[in-house]
């Protein structure tokens, strides 16, 4: 199986910790305060579409919102598929960290 | 609410509509707004507009992408699908194919040479202000002949004319240099003026520089490489036999384009022609050619020099300087056989053509169509939307035809050899007058695949899944109706073609047996010349004394293209009013050469000395429109201002019998001869049917003995004759192959329209054969429906074919008047050829077993 890539597995943590409240900008908000970095919506929407492509998420319209000019939110949540993903690339990252020399480890740490 | 809406950046939000599909659109562009409206309150209302686009900006490559790749996916299916459906209906689809490519075909053959014909003359910069100077006589005839004295007159006196240039097109003479010689017929006589007005690009020396005097010329490439090869023609001298006289080359041009109504190899200056010609008013010498400053009205100028004749003599007979267009010289000619008729004829036939093409491609799609209403149901109920079905159909008629198009364009290629062989031009389709028929020809395509694809695209793919699946959509009873008007439409317009063609090719038929009082077989024309001429008498006797020579004469032209009139008066005019009347000079024996009965008095004859001085001869319509009672020793002045005064006092020493001295078009009217030797261009001699080899071997070697200089050359008589007609036998070829093509593309669409219906009979026939019907019986029931359709068309198109031709048949003086036959023969071909074509399909049907056709579906 092919792993997720750092965009995707990003993403869906960030669409896992929204729970029912993902949708394009809360998502990229929630980025933003996790990770400093205030991401482009086109760099959002590319691996949506591709983890829904995969189906790792799925996308529901949610009511019009007047606060977007009368159109719908579109939620995502994550799927099972997406939360097996999301559990193998977490066991990968284990198994690449495991046998990496502890001294780069300290050095990291104690900078 | 608005308010928010309103101040997002407009273009960019719609930029967003386009790329993304609506839904897709709803929800980003929703994001966006709501982000937009954070980052306004936080930096500012244009910050945030700046803000939108990047983020617009940077979406879209994503966008593009995903689009495409998604468009890509759907495009292979349908394309795989289309190919599939192509294999699976092997012979409709090839009907389909072929009747479109064959439409096709002819549609842009036709197109390119109508291009090609329209182009005429319009390369010229100046065009646009050229004029050629018509007279024009009473009773809408024009001539293209006019009085050479008009120049200097219009030139010096009327400031609205820039130049002017007089162009005598009839020179042929030997040339020399050194020691080639060749015999030319594309001699010009002008004026320097010439090569001001025309656009022809010189080689070597320049338009100011050419013809300064009586003893220039200016060459093509063609002619200069013809005598000089490599070496540089400027400067170098040639000798004219005709003008005995030597002439220094002063330019070089590119040779001519052949979309030139001028056809020429060297021009000289027109003052070889002699000063009386060029000065007197009366006479018609040759076409003269105006250009006027810019931004003269030309009509008002038209209008001005009407009276231009009067002002130098009367009576003028009511002739008029008349102001012809450049680009309208080759196409309206002096408005007889005009080229564009035919131009206009060819189109109409093309737009019928490609119609029938369309009407067959759209027939069989929609009857295909009923057979797909089940893969639009499967593709709906998986998630089709109906613009993705619309976009299916439309997008495989689109396939079609431009396959269409791809194959048309290389038969077209494959073809055009043949085809400039046939109509004599040298078109290529890839030049630039050929763009716009390629241009139209592609818009045709576009059409043709939308309108064909439309039916299907919109009325299938507004069923509703449930209704097809379930088998409840009517097999659209309507749509029969509909395709059997198309059916009787095509089949109305290839009646129509047959019609035509019958006409067309029983009036030629007729032309071509119709007496035209002389007999024209077996008669050797070859051309007079100065050493020839000067020897005619010996010429004649050394070879009547040869084998297989009948006769011998000379006369000014051949004796069924006689254009020129003049005017006479005669002893005895009641009205005093001048005869006009056509002319030609003719030597001793014309009339044994051409069979021609002297009806009253005698033939010129040697006997009589005086007869070459004032002897003529008139045809019996001279006779009459004179009012001649005894017509024998009538004096006659005959007025041409070009022979000498002592021998213009003649009197008629015989009537022969009329004939046809004009085409066809027109019909023969009085006429004269008279002996004038100086203007014997042609030597005719009529050789005996059986030794023809014999004799063209002594007419050689007898003219090479006494013209040695010159190329013996000859043609036969109804060669020339043939010739006279070859516009109208081009006509009628042209004719025969496109209405062939007409009744294959009309076949086709019968052929796959006759096993549509016969497939959806099926059952019908099946049940019929088990309550007993007979084979034939079963077959009648087909075609009778057919036979039915194709006497409708028949009537439809014989009002039309035969308006039509009644106009063009006014053409002619002469006419084989359209009868009852032409009709029932147009019938009778068309419903065999229907018969034929339904048959097959009929005969299936019939001999089907009952039980498999029970059993189908």
């Amino acid at each position: 199986m092919r792993l997720l890539s750092r965009y995707e597995e990003i993403i869906l943590l960030t669409i896992l910790k929204l729970e029912d409240q993902a949708y394009g900008v809360s998502i990229r908000n929630q980025i933003h305060a996790d990770s400093g970095d205030l991401w482009s919506f086109a760099s959002i929407y590319t691996p949506l579409e591709k983890l829904k492509i995969k189906g790792y998420v799925q996308k529901t319209a949610g009511p019009p919102t007047s606060e977007r000019g009368g159109k719908s939110k579109y939620f995502y949540t994550v799927t099972e598929a997406g939360k097996k993903a999301l559990l193998e690339i977490q066991d990968t990252h284990k198994k690449f960290w495991k046998d990496v020399p502890l001294i780069i480890l300290d050095q990291e740490e104690s900078q | 609410m608005r308010k928010i809406k309103k101040e997002v950046p407009r273009t960019a939000d719609h930029l967003l509509r386009v790329v993304l599909s609506p839904e897709e659109y709803k929800e980003k562009s929703g994001d966006l707004e709501e982000a937009f409206v954070s980052v306004r309150e936080e930096k500012g209302h244009i910050r945030a507009r700046l803000w939108y686009w990047a983020q617009v900006m940077k979406a879209l490559p994503a966008c593009l992408v995903f689009r495409l790749y998604w468009s890509t996916v759907m495009f292979r299916n349908h394309f795989i699908i289309a190919k599939r459906n192509f294999i699976k209906h092997k012979g409709y689809s090839f009907i389909n194919l072929a009747g479109l490519t064959i439409g096709m075909t002819c549609f842009l053959l036709i197109l390119v040479w109508v291009q090609n014909e329209l182009s005429y003359d319009r390369f010229h910069e100046n065009k646009d202000r050229v004029f050629r100077i018509l007279n024009k006589i009473p009773n809408g005839i024009y001539a293209n002949s006019v009085t050479y004295a008009l120049t200097p007159e219009l030139q010096e006196k009327y400031g609205e004319v820039e130049e002017t240039a007089r162009v005598v097109p009839w020179i042929q003479s030997l040339i020399k240099y050194k020691d080639v010689g060749f015999q030319e017929d594309g001699i010009y006589l002008t004026d320097p003026g010439f090569f001001r007005i025309f656009s022809f690009k010189f080689i070597q020396g320049s338009p100011e520089t050419a013809l300064p005097d009586k003893h220039s010329l200016v060459l093509t490439e063609r002619a200069a490489e013809r005598y000089f090869g490599r070496e540089d023609p400027l400067g170098k001298v040639l000798h004219l036999a005709e003008y005995e006289a030597d002439f220094k080359v002063t330019g070089v041009i590119e040779n001519i384009p052949s979309n030139s109504h001028l056809q020429f190899d060297i021009v000289s200056r027109v003052e070889w022609l002699g000063e009386d010609r060029l000065a007197r008013w009366r006479e018609w010498v040759a076409p003269v050619y105006v250009m006027l400053h810019e931004g003269i009205d030309a009509e008002a100028f038209n209008s001005k020099i009407a009276g231009i004749y009067a002002e130098h003599y009367t009576p003028t007979g009511d002739v008029e300087p008349f102001l012809q267009p450049l680009p309208k010289v080759y196409l309206y000619g002096t408005y007889r056989s005009q080229i564009i008729k035919k131009i206009y004829l060819f189109s109409l036939i093309a737009v019928f053509i490609l119609l029938m093409a369309c009407i067959n491609f759209m027939n069989l799609s929609t009857a295909r169509s009923a057979q797909r209403a089940r893969e639009v149901g499967m593709r709906k109920v998986i998630g089709a939307t109906r613009p993705l079905v619309v976009k299916q159909f439309l997008g495989e008629a689109m396939l079609f035809s431009f396959s269409s198009m791809i194959l048309a364009l290389c038969i077209c290629w494959l073809l055009l050899p043949f085809f400039n062989n046939f109509t004599g031009k040298n078109i290529s389709l890839f030049s630039s007058t050929s763009i716009t028929a390629l241009l139209i020809l592609f818009g045709a395509m576009v059409m043709t695949g939308f309108t064909a694809g439309s039916y299907p695209a919109f009325y299938l793919s507004s069923f509703q899944p449930v209704h097809i699946l379930k088998n409840r959509v009517s097999k659209n009873a309507g749509g029969l109706i509909f395709r059997k008007i198309l059916i009787v439409f095509q089949f109305a317009i290839s009646v129509g073609l047959i019609l035509c063609t019958l006409i067309v090719a029983r009036q030629l038929k007729f032309i071509q047996d119709m007496d035209v009082g002389f007999d024209r077989d077996h008669v050797v024309t070859l051309f007079n010349n100065p050493d020839l001429g000067g020897h005619y008498d010996a010429f004649k006797q050394a070879l009547l004394s040869q084998p297989g020579i009948l006769y011998l004469t000379s006369a000014a032209q051949q004796p069924m293209n006689v254009g020129q009139m003049i005017t006479i008066n005669w002893e005895g005019n009641p009205t005093n009013e001048p005869l006009g009347i056509a002319y030609t000079m003719i030597d001793y024996d014309f009339f044994k050469t051409f069979d021609m009965q002297i009806k009253q008095g005698r033939s010129f004859s040697q006997q009589y000395p005086t007869d070459e001085i004032d002897a003529c001869i008139l045809n019996e319509r001279a006779v009459e429109v004179m009012g001649l009672e005894d017509p024998i020793g009538t004096r006659v002045n005959f007025g041409h201002m070009a022979i000498d005064p002592s021998l213009r006092n003649l009197h008629v020493v015989g009537v022969v019998n009329d004939f046809n001295y004009l085409s066809m078009h027109w019909e023969s009217g009085p006429f004269i001869f008279r002996i004038y030797r100086p203007w014997h261009r042609l030597v005719f001699i009529k050789v005996d049917r059986l030794k023809i080899p014999e004799a063209l071997a002594s007419i050689e070697k007898t003219f090479k003995t006494y013209a040695p200089d010159y190329p013996f050359r000859y043609t036969f008589v109804d060669t020339v004759f043939n010739n006279q007609y070859a516009s109208e036998s081009q006509l009628n070829r042209l004719f025969n192959v496109f209405s062939l093509l007409a009744i294959i593309v009309a076949c086709l669409g019968l052929f796959g329209l006759a096993s549509f219906t016969a497939e959806r009979k099926t059952k019908e026939i099946g049940i019929r054969k088990v309550l007993g019907a007979s084979t034939s019986s079963i077959v009648a029931l087909t075609i009778k429906d057919f036979f039915k359709w194709i006497v409708v068309a028949n009537l439809l198109a014989w009002p039309v074919g035969y308006y039509l031709m009644t106009q063009w048949l006014k053409n002619f003086a002469y006419r084989n008047p359209i009868e009852v036959e032409v009709f029932l023969l147009t019938v009778g071909l068309t419903l065999f050829i229907a018969f034929i074509t339904i048959i097959y399909q009929a005969l299936k049907a019939a001999l089907a077993n009952p039980v498999d056709s029970l059993r189908f579906e």
